[in-house]
């Protein structure tokens, strides 16, 4: 036997018997990081463009593989008692506006399939293909392999290009609304294929105890970069300690510090946005405000007000954890936490309900082996047993 | 060139300083590029230079050029005049 | 009704007249429409016109303004838009008048007292909606009273070039209203029979648009093209009016005048505001166009902040209309924010 990628743990030595090796893939996107440094393409805020380089170090790939096979121990021919082989071909369907998790989940799909197969948004501020375009550019050799084996393509939900690709996929990952989700999975596909589906989901953030000027920064940066199109932003905030009067001095604190940390000036149809959400909320009867800058609307309301949505409202609510647990909707994903020493009280709260993610607050967005509910890898490898 | 030039070199290129920006003193607040991408590309920087791959923890707690030193310092990277 | 119609648009200005005008307007959509008071419950009065309460153009696709006290008569609605949801503003008897008389001044101001055959580039079936009123059709609505006839030149997608024939013959001249799209699709490119062609080879024509310029931008057709196609073949004194307006203004439209502004008449005014911080823009300061009128009753439309883009001129105009003027610089650009696509 060839050497296979091996990663170690408590049940032995797992090879990776794929045409593709995990650590070449990982090496290969990790060397593009040297350009990357060097220029930002248009399409991506510096956030954004910091966050992929930091995402595509090798070792923070390999980790998609490390969280279910073990560590990553290097080459082996030999002594395995497991085989794991990645799924050869892979659809991705991103919506128009899919935030980094459309790259990001590209560059994971790279690491175990022969074939990645990618809707790119029909229309709208695609990232997927500008980071393709600029990966292409810049590509060490290692890397123009893998690229060779990506397909993206702009394509509407009922092209026949992507017909064919789902129903040749050996995974299938769909992003988008419910509805959207939904097709992607009904359409045909082979019967042993696999389907990861993110639809429409809801975050929140939690905090308790002393809410800090760093408590409120990491809030406006985890909330400002996608506002409530990010499934992992929160739409409300939660006071646990806090009663409505508290509301009123956290929001004028959020507004001071608000322009000190997202320095750049939001876009103008964005700041217009704000006003006219400001005022359908004005309308609704909620309390009211827009940040310096009108970089966001910060309404505050009890939990069971309805808040009317608008792209940048923030909602800062005050409830006790009983409360913030029930009020949960049933689509909620991402839990953003800083509470403090109340840390492993509302842990045990959060497990009791559907969230899939219950993460340091800073954390929100980070995207990792475990997304969704799903192990990642399990998905993607198929594992057999060979201890014999 | 030693270390200290080879780091000036770094945090002039990755930050985008003129010569008379820089100073071993210069702090993380006083320079406006030293943000997210500021931070990530200063560690791949480091790490092509001087071979050491900041942690994601270290890479986020460096406040200063002094504290690169200090910290590639403990590492066994030497930054004598 | 405002004594400020009975001069001519573009002559001297009375900015307190207007002022104590659009504060009492305010006062009565305040007192007369809740979902208005509920936006802006704190207002007690204004000393400047930039002191005046707005409300953000996008709020109507919303809400279903309505201010008691006034005979309701239908509901305008704005042509459909990339979100699919129109605007909708309800109109009432006597703004409907002040409305009639606004635009009509104005476009005389620009084409001149004389009466005229009028060809509409719309379906005459576009007219026959019961309590609602398309912006297209509005618009058209607005040259009525310049018409001696008028004529719809499209059946369904059939033009009737006949009937433009017909309607015209006798007539040295006449207007051809239409959107700014319909007028190059369905004139300019319309394919118009060699009969007709010389016929209107004698006639002068006055075409007067209106809407957006996406569609031609696309194909990549400018405005000196749309002109130089409308123009071809036409007799001397012919001229192309592209008139800009909002159905949340109706009655106050704002034609390009021969100096490449447009004008703001005696009974309005336009504020430019920057969008991070809603202050009053200089002259020359690109911002979000604002425009206060005193003729909107039915609804709290007199006073609007848009997603245009404009900026004010500075100095007198060369065509030698007076009051304010701008330059409008299209909508603001839009982005979709990125996310899961989950909103």
């Amino acid at each position: 036997m060839s050497e296979l990628d091996a990663f170690e743990g408590p049940w032995g030595v797992t090879g990776i018997a794929s045409a593709v090796r995990p650590s070449e893939v990982a090496g290969a996107w990790s060397a593009l990081r040297e350009a990357m440094v060097r220029e930002l393409p248009d399409a991506f805020t510096r956030d954004e463009w910091a966050y992929l380089i930091q995402f595509l170090e090798r070792g923070a790939l390999l980790s998609f593989v490390e969280a279910a096979f073990g560590r990553f121990v290097g080459g082996r021919s030999a002594g395995f008692s497991r085989l794991a082989t990645g799924r050869k071909t892979v659809t991705l369907v991103l919506p128009n506006n899919v935030s980094l998790l459309g790259p990001l989940m590209l560059a994971v799909a790279t690491l175990s399939a022969e074939r990645v197969f990618v809707k790119v948004g029909s229309r709208g501020d695609d990232v997927v293909q500008p980071f393709l375009d600029f990966a292409k550019r810049h590509a060490p050799p290692a890397l123009k392999a893998v690229l060779a084996r990506v397909d993206a393509q702009r394509l509407e939900r009922e092209h026949p290009t992507l017909k064919s690709w789902l129903g040749a996929s050996d995974v299938r990952v769909a992003f988008g609304s419910d509805a959207a989700v939904k097709a992607v999975e009904a359409s045909a596909h082979p019967a042993t294929s696999r389907f990861l589906g993110f639809g429409d989901m809801y975050s929140e953030a939690w905090l308790a105890g002393a809410v800090s000027d760093d408590v409120l920064d990491t809030l406006i940066k985890v909330f400002a970069i996608y506002g409530q199109a990010g499934c992992t932003s929160p739409r409300r905030v939660v006071l646990l300690d806090g009663t409505a009067g508290d509301l009123q001095p956290l929001g004028e604190r959020l507004s001071a510090r608000w322009p000190q940390v997202m320095r750049r000036q939001v876009p103008m149809h964005i700041a217009s946005q704000n006003v006219l959400h400001a005022q359908v909320c004005r309308h609704a009867g909620v309390e009211v405000s827009l940040t310096p800058g009108h970089g966001a609307v910060l309404v505050r309301a009890p939990l069971a007000t309805p808040v009317p949505s608008g792209p940048m409202t923030l909602v800062l609510s005050a409830a006790p954890l009983a409360s913030a647990v029930k009020a949960l909707p049933a689509n909620i994903q991402t839990l953003g936490l800083s509470v403090g020493a109340r840390l492993a009280e509302v842990v045990a709260a959060a497990s009791q309900t559907n969230a899939r993610r219950v993460v340091p607050l800073g954390r929100m967005h980070h995207f990792g082996p475990v997304w969704d509910g799903n192990l990642l890898p399990a998905v993607f490898f198929d594992v057999m047993e060979c201890s014999a | 060139m030693s270390n200290r030039e080879k780091l000036k070199k770094l945090i002039l290129d990755v930050f985008l300083l003129d010569e008379s920006e820089f100073s071993f003193e210069l702090q993380r607040a006083q320079v406006d590029t030293w943000d997210s991408l500021g931070v990530v590309s200063l560690a791949v920087g480091v790490h092509q230079t001087f071979g050491y791959h900041f942690t994601p923890e270290e890479a986020t707690s460096i406040q200063s050029v002094a504290d690169v030193i200090k910290l590639l310092e403990t590492k066994g990277i030497s930054f004598d005049a | 009704m405002s004594a400020l119609l009975d001069a001519p648009p573009y002559g001297p200005r009375d900015e307190a007249a207007l002022l104590r005008e659009a504060v009492e307007l305010t006062r009565k959509h305040l007192a007369g429409c809740r979902d208005y008071a509920a936006i802006w419950p704190d207002f007690s009065g204004a000393e400047s016109l930039e002191g005046l309460p707005y409300l953000h153009v996008g709020l109507f696709k919303r809400i279903a303004f309505r201010t008691e006290g006034v005979k309701h008569q239908r509901v305008l609605l704005s042509s459909a838009t990339t979100s699919g949801t129109s605007s909708q503003v309800a109109l009432d008897e006597v703004s409907a008048q002040l409305q009639a008389k606004s635009s009509l001044a104005i476009l005389k101001d620009f084409v001149g007292e004389g009466k005229r055959p009028l060809v509409v580039i719309d379906d005459a079936a576009s007219l026959r909606q019961r309590g609602q009123v398309s912006a297209r059709v509005a618009a058209a609505l607005s040259l009525l009273p310049l018409a001696t006839t008028t004529t719809f030149l499209l059946k369904g997608e059939e033009p009737q070039w006949s009937l433009v024939g017909d309607a015209v013959r006798a007539e040295p001249a006449f207007f051809v209203y239409g959107f700014t799209w319909a007028l190059w699709k369905r004139w300019a490119q319309g394919g118009i029979p060699p009969s007709l062609k010389e016929l209107l080879a004698h006639k002068q024509i006055h075409f007067v648009h209106s809407g957006g310029w996406k569609k031609l931008e696309a194909e990549a057709v400018s405005r000196e093209a749309l002109d130089g196609a409308l123009l071809s073949g036409t007799a001397a004194g012919s001229r192309v009016i592209d008139f800009y307006g909002l159905v949340e203004q109706n009655g106050v439209i704002f034609p390009l005048c021969e100096a490449g502004a447009r004008h703001v008449p005696r009974w309005a005014t336009v504020i430019i505001r920057d969008p991070w911080t809603m202050k009053p823009a200089e002259p020359g300061q690109q911002g979000l166009l604002q425009f206060i009128n005193v003729l909107a009753h039915g609804a709290p439309y007199h006073s609007v902040l848009t997603e245009d883009l404009g900026s004010l001129l500075p100095g007198p105009c060369p065509c030698g209309r007076s009051g304010p003027r701008f330059t409008l610089h299209g909508r603001v650009p839009k982005a979709e924010l990125r996310g899961c696509a989950n909103v």
